[in-house]
């Protein structure tokens, strides 16, 4: 499922429950310029897949959370979850994310990743995964990142000729594209390659 | 450029001095070898030209024909024909090289590269430096091996044409073939006109690049320069001459490595 979130606001819930064998691709953009809470649940019965990306612009004084909730409850169950965002204001990004492997779901595996860009000085931004694990034999981990831009790659790029603005540009949109590109309607990443344009990216 | 004239250049890190009052000309057509034991501030004086931001400059000038260069960024450095291959090149995840490439390829032209263009100069750049042109839809520098960053800088000096370009450590990581390849492009380049520093700590660059001039940096200064030979003596005898014969201190007057490095003496250790 491809979701572009432009004027959402308020609280979102996505829900699924993956059947036996079946697999779940769930790609979420957000660009909304408003307070946004997103709780992704997900059940994973055996043998089944669940991959969810998600990208998120932060303006202004917004408070957004990602919330992505992805529970193991057959065993050989298998789900990513990656989070990518960029804080341009001073207001507050969160990405949240819990992988629970449920006893008798051996042979599961499970991993998240969020990374954070911070824009301004004033950017609030939390990236906390969470693993709770029942049973063994399963693969479990995560990756977290916060930051401003690293200098070195900055000073890298300017060094080819790029003024600051254009490469701070560059690694913002580097960070979001793998999640428009993964779009599965075409006509959906266009949009969101607009909608990036639009806010100066 | 035809002349790049360094005065009494002094620059510092994290309130460290590295650079003391350093001394240089470059003319157009040079080739320089740059000597000097390890942490006595080479890589650096190559940064400060380039336009680091970690340094600051705090005394001296630095003029690329008449102009104040210490006053121009970085990337206006580069666009005035100034390159630096990166001794450790950053990986810069999300940012397929391709597209940097070409950003960097149309900054310094009136009118976009067409795609068809664009397309054969960077073919015929990895065919020079023996890299698979399918490594320009990876993202810049993520994953690649030693070698492997050391010849994709060397295809960005290809594709930028520069006219004044530091190598710092070009030949570290490189095997014997590539070593070669990477020579005979920094050669053709010389055939026209474009002006090099390089910094090695292996004669085999120097005898298949040979320099016209060799400089010696030793606590953050040039303190002895030279033609090809000297760089050979080094090569063959270290440092040591320059003590015995010319009474030059090795020893640092202050600690002038790496600021990020850990006092050891802070450490305890003796």
């Amino acid at each position: 499922m491809d979701v572009l979130m432009s004027r959402s606001a308020g609280r979102t819930e996505i829900a699924y429950d993956v059947d036996e064998g079946r697999e779940v691709v769930l790609t979420l953009m957000d660009l909304s310029p408003s307070d946004l809470d997103v709780a992704v649940r997900i059940n994973l019965a055996r043998g089944s897949r669940a991959v969810v990306r998600i990208a998120s612009v932060c303006t202004g004084k917004s408070s957004k959370v990602f919330d992505v909730n992805v529970r193991h409850e057959g065993a050989d169950s298998y789900s990513r979850a990656d989070m990518a965002g960029i804080n341009q204001g001073s207001g507050e990004l969160r990405f949240l994310g819990t992988s629970y492997i449920a006893n008798g779901a051996r042979g599961s595996d499970t991993r998240q990743d969020g990374r954070v860009t911070n824009l301004s000085p004033d950017s609030k931004s939390e990236v906390s995964p969470v693993l709770l694990i029942n049973d063994n034999d399963v693969k479990a981990s995560h990756g977290a990142a916060l930051g401003a831009y690293d200098p070195e790659a900055i000073y890298y790029m300017m060094s080819r000729g790029l003024t600051e603005d254009e490469s701070k540009r560059l690694i913002t949109i580097g960070s979001l594209m793998p999640v428009v590109d993964s779009f599965a309607d075409r006509s959906l990443a266009e949009e969101a390659k607009r909608l990036l344009g639009g806010i100066g990216l | 450029m035809e002349k790049l004239i360094v005065s009494n250049l002094s620059a510092e890190a994290d309130g460290k001095k590295i650079l003391n009052d350093l001394n240089l000309t470059l003319s157009k057509g040079d080739c320089m070898a740059l000597l000097g034991p390890n942490g006595h501030g080479k890589s650096t004086l190559f940064n400060v030209l380039m336009g680091s931001p970690e340094y600051t400059v705090t005394s001296g000038s630095v003029t690329m024909d008449g102009e104040d260069l210490l006053a121009l960024t970085a990337d206006q450095r580069s666009r005035k024909g100034m390159f630096m291959a990166f001794q450790n090149p950053p990986d810069i995840p999300g940012i397929v090289a391709s597209d940097f490439f070409r950003a960097s390829v149309n900054v310094r032209r009136g009118e976009p590269v067409s795609a068809y263009d664009f397309y054969k100069l960077t073919e015929e750049a990895y065919r020079k430096v023996g890299l698979n042109s399918d490594m320009a839809s990876r993202h810049l520098n993520e994953g690649f091996s030693g070698g492997e960053k050391k010849r994709d800088e060397v295809l960005q000096m290809l594709l930028l044409e520069p006219d004044l370009v530091f190598l710092d450590e070009i030949d570290s990581g490189l095997d014997v073939d590539a070593l070669s390849q990477i020579a005979s492009i920094i050669n053709e380049m010389r055939a026209k006109g474009t002006t090099f520093v390089m910094i090695s700590h292996y004669d085999r660059l120097y005898n298949i690049v040979p320099p016209n001039r060799t400089a010696v940096m030793v606590d953050g200064s040039i303190v002895l320069e030279g033609d090809a030979s000297l760089a050979k003596r080094v090569s063959a005898e270290g440092y040591s001459f320059l003590h015995s014969e010319y009474g030059i201190n090795l020893a640092k007057k202050r600690p002038i490595a790496d600021p990020k490095a850990p006092d050891i003496l802070s450490l305890g250790v003796d």
